[in-house]
């Protein structure tokens, strides 16, 4: 068991050295910050003196290794756009990640389920009309919903605003704006765009495993005791499909934690993505490095989380030495 | 069922809140953000025309740019290399110290140390003497006529206020820590700064013990940036903010249809210009590996007379921009009226490219930005389709443009046969477009740094070196012209139009729009409410 987790602890670590490294390749080619940075009266000796002071001129294996000895001693650098230390900078983004993170899945789920349900019962005519719209809000680009969005709520009805984040408040060290109305105002178009693909996905994978699951025996022989319809499907069928939703989800949220830049930047909602794109744009390597390793740690946590669910959902899982035990039959 | 319903409350809960609206708040979404407030650090029009409202220089300009006393009453040359500045009385800091002789020549001081990019507004050999409490003279070694041309953004601060806050040297841009007091600011001007969060929001408000009389009736500012243009857009259309700078181009249509805002324009002053690496011996990127097709005077005005600038300003910029026949704008040169363009005439262009021996036409590629100028990308294009009427196949490179400059500069030894490139001229004078874009340069750089083609003709260096201490404003004009015409003759750049700034403003609030795209609060105006409106 302690090998296992070290093991794969190992492996986890290896990753997210991976992905530092493939951050600090990319943080070289978004190209020369030094113009950015100095007037435009500014003499080429005074640029090559800034590109040497900002250590520009240095092999990327050598930046490479310098850097990792300073996030080891919790020092991720300081933007070379505002100063600022990066992780400054990741901690006020963060928050702002985590609310469209959590508004988002959530309403994905809460639209997803009954789509999915429905996609699965349903055959011709109308009842055809729920795998309809999946098949359509999966294939919206976010950024057309989100024009889309802002047409209708922003400028054409004028109840919610089309950028920002509102009001945020922090209680306990967690700073949300999930607790005042403008908030959640100000939260509610991205949520909702974001949300829509990821609903259509959730849906597609819920209606899958239905459809997979209602072929089982143990549906039949359920039937067959005259058990009602509703009661089969949310004790049987539902209650099977979960664990194969379970790591969709945690993905996509990890997803929408660190790389929602569609959704971020047209809503002017300064998180990660917003941070990541904007570093992009300034060539600010430290930032850009910094992100991403934030994201590679999202995605690790988030991995983790989904463990720990399929654990809960999956009472198989929970069993010792593994073998499955319970109804199914081969 | 239940999911249905949890969904509707869900959603219900969203929709009930409609966006706040203050009356007395103006409300300015921008496409740049504001990072530090360290007046001396960055010489960038967005930001110092920003701190404009919260800092003054001993010079303002007015709304058409005109020179205007600031903090200094007025000036005069006592000798050719002698400056005295006559203070103000009785001005204040917002931090209540006042104003005097000695900061004027500590913020002088600190704006040449390393760190500040504004010691270029300041002659090397100037030296700066305190004469009383509110007179101040400027030294030179020798003449420098212009030399107030760029101190409105000179910004003076309080002595006793750096000392206490740790802001005696100016904070480098690339500093490893931003000091707190880098995102502090104190000024003079008619606005000071409440809360700042870099690149995010930032609040200003009146300040009311200002010495000028506030022609605005604004209470207080929030300036958020918008970098998504269909974002900025809905957020003035939904009345989220008054004003967006700049407007979107391509989202004039929508909003010219709402009733609710307007669009505002002014020529800018940057000119959007052609770059030909006349410099190497050979097409680097090009099709002709022995030749340089550039070098030739022939080739360069064929691409002039080839270029349609009346159809880019058309179909490209839709009716928003000036065709330029020079590297500067008209408002800033006095004998601009002397120049045309060379006229769009592609027989002429044919003609010539002839007789220069390239016929059968060459391919050579154009390096553009693509998230620079206003429609930068779409401009190379155009400009692509044109030549490709005279026998020049032109590949457009559009990258964004930290990549641009990254190539296009001495920093990779200016790696580009063609290229496009704007400049807003600092100085507000044409001396500059000699200096940086139109006098010779070696390969590293040295000389004018930012001539991105390598253009070279000495006797625009000579004149050069004539019009830098000429005093006589007549005797300089006719100097500049002489320079301006052989590069005009000679094609060496090839100008096309300066583009408009275009702000989108809400219906009811009044806006004055100055061409060097400085935002400045004071020239806005909210509607007037009426006595019995709510507060």
């Amino acid at each position: 068991m302690m090998r296992l987790a070290l093991s794969a602890l190992l492996l986890r670590t290896t990753a997210l050295l991976m992905i530092v490294f493939v951050a600090f390749l990319s943080s070289a080619e978004v190209g020369d910050p030094v113009h950015q940075l100095v007037s435009q009266h500014a003499s080429q000796s005074e640029r090559e003196q800034l590109h040497h002071k900002l250590g520009l001129d240095q092999p990327v294996h050598e930046r490479f290794t310098a850097y990792i000895v300073r996030i080891v001693n919790g020092d991720l650098g300081h933007s070379l756009k505002t100063g600022e230390p990066v992780s400054a900078m990741l901690r006020r983004a963060l928050p702002v990640s985590l609310d469209l993170c959590i508004a988002a899945t959530c309403l994905a789920l809460l639209l997803a389920l009954p789509l999915g349900v429905l996609a699965t019962t349903s055959g011709t005519g109308p009842t055809y009309l729920p795998g309809a719209i999946l098949a359509a809000t999966a294939s919206f680009p976010v950024f057309v919903l989100a024009i889309l969005a802002m047409a209708v709520f922003s400028t054409g009805l004028g109840i919610l605003p089309p950028s920002g984040t509102g009001r945020m408040d922090t209680i306990a060290g967690w700073t949300t704006g999930l607790l005042s109305k403008s908030g959640l105002a100000a939260l509610a178009l991205p949520a909702l765009v974001a949300a829509i693909p990821l609903s259509a996905l959730f849906a597609g994978v819920l209606r899958m495993e239905l459809e997979t699951i209602q072929k089982k025996f143990y549906i039949t022989a359920a039937h067959a005791r005259g058990l009602p319809r509703r009661y089969i499907l949310r004790n049987h069928a539902l209650a099977n499909a979960w664990p194969a939703l379970i790591p969709v989800i945690t993905i996509q949220a990890a997803n929408l934690m660190a790389f929602a830049i569609v959704t971020e930047t047209t809503f002017q909602r300064p998180g990660l993505g917003w941070l990541i794109f904007k570093a992009m744009e300034n060539a600010d390597g430290p930032v850009l490095v910094g992100a991403i390793l934030l994201a590679g740690l999202t995605f690790w946590l988030f991995g983790l989380l989904a463990d720990l669910l399929l654990l809960l959902a999956d009472p198989r899982l929970r069993v010792a030495n593994g073998r499955p035990r319970g109804t199914e039959v081969p | 069922m239940r999911f249905k319903k949890a969904f509707l409350m869900f959603a219900a809960g969203f929709l009930a809140f409609p966006a706040p609206a203050i009356a007395d708040t103006l409300r300015i979404a921008t496409r740049g953000d504001l990072n530090l407030l360290d007046p001396h650090t960055l010489n960038e029009t967005f930001t110092i025309g920003i701190l404009g409202n919260v800092m003054e220089g001993l010079t303002r300009r007015d709304k058409n740019l005109r020179i205007i006393p600031g903090l200094a009453t007025s000036w005069q040359l006592v000798t050719p290399t002698r400056w005295r500045f006559n203070l103000r009385k009785d001005v204040r800091f917002h931090d209540g110290s006042p104003f005097t002789a000695d900061d004027v020549i500590f913020s002088l001081t600190r704006a040449r140390r390393p760190g500040s990019q504004m010691r270029v507004r300041i002659p090397p050999d100037a030296e700066f003497a305190r004469i009383d409490e509110h007179t101040v003279e400027v030294l030179l070694e020798r003449p420098d006529p212009i030399m107030h041309y760029d101190w409105d953004n000179l910004y003076i601060m309080s002595k006793a206020w750096a000392a206490r806050h740790g802001m005696n040297e100016p904070h480098l841009a690339t500093a490893n820590a931003a000091a707190p007091s880098a995102l502090l600011a104190n000024g003079t001007g008619p606005f000071r700064i409440v809360t700042h969060r870099p690149g995010e929001r930032t609040v200003f408000e009146r300040n009311p013990d200002w010495w000028d009389a506030a022609g605005h009736n604004i209470a207080r500012v929030v300036l958020t940036p918008i970098q998504a243009p269909s974002t900025r857009t809905a957020a003035l259309v939904s009345g989220q903010v008054d004003v967006i700078v700049p407007a979107p181009i391509d989202q004039l249509e929508r909003l010219r249809r709402t009733p609710r805002a307007r669009i505002e324009h002014a020529t800018e002053l940057r000119t959007i210009f052609i770059n030909l690496d006349s410099f190497r011996d050979n097409l680097k990127y090009g099709n002709l590996k022995d030749k340089n097709p550039f070098k030739d005077i022939r080739v360069r005005k064929a691409i002039y007379h080839a270029i349609d600038v009346a159809a880019i300003r058309k179909y490209i910029m839709r009716g928003f921009s000036q065709p330029a026949s020079l590297l500067i704008s008209e408002k800033l040169f006095a004998l601009a009226h002397e120049f045309d363009r060379h006229p769009f005439d592609l027989e002429t262009a044919k003609r010539l490219i002839g007789d220069a021996g390239y016929a059968n036409g060459f391919r050579v590629t154009m390096d553009c930005p693509n998230d620079r100028y206003v429609n930068d990308e779409a401009i190379c294009t155009a400009v692509s389709h044109m030549l490709a009427k005279i026998g020049i196949h032109v590949d457009v490179r559009a990258v964004p443009k930290a990549r641009f400059f990254q190539r296009v500069t001495a920093t990779s030894g200016y790696d580009s046969s063609m290229n496009l490139l704007g400049w807003t001229p600092g100085t507000m004078d044409g001396l500059e477009i000699l200096t940086y874009l139109a006098g010779c340069r070696d390969e590293a750089g040295n000389g004018a740094l930012f001539n991105l083609g390598g253009y070279c003709n000495p006797e625009i260096d000579r004149l050069a070196g004539r019009i830098r201490v000429e005093t006589d404003m007549g005797t300089r004009n006719r100097l500049l012209a002489d320079a301006f015409r052989i590069i005009h003759d000679e094609a060496g750049i090839i100008p096309l139009h300066q583009q408009m700034i275009l702000w989108g403003v809400s219906r009811d609030v009044r806006v004055a729009i100055r061409a060097d795209n400085q935002i400045r609060f004071d020239l806005m105006r909210l509607p007037e409410r009426s006595a019995d409106a709510e507060h």
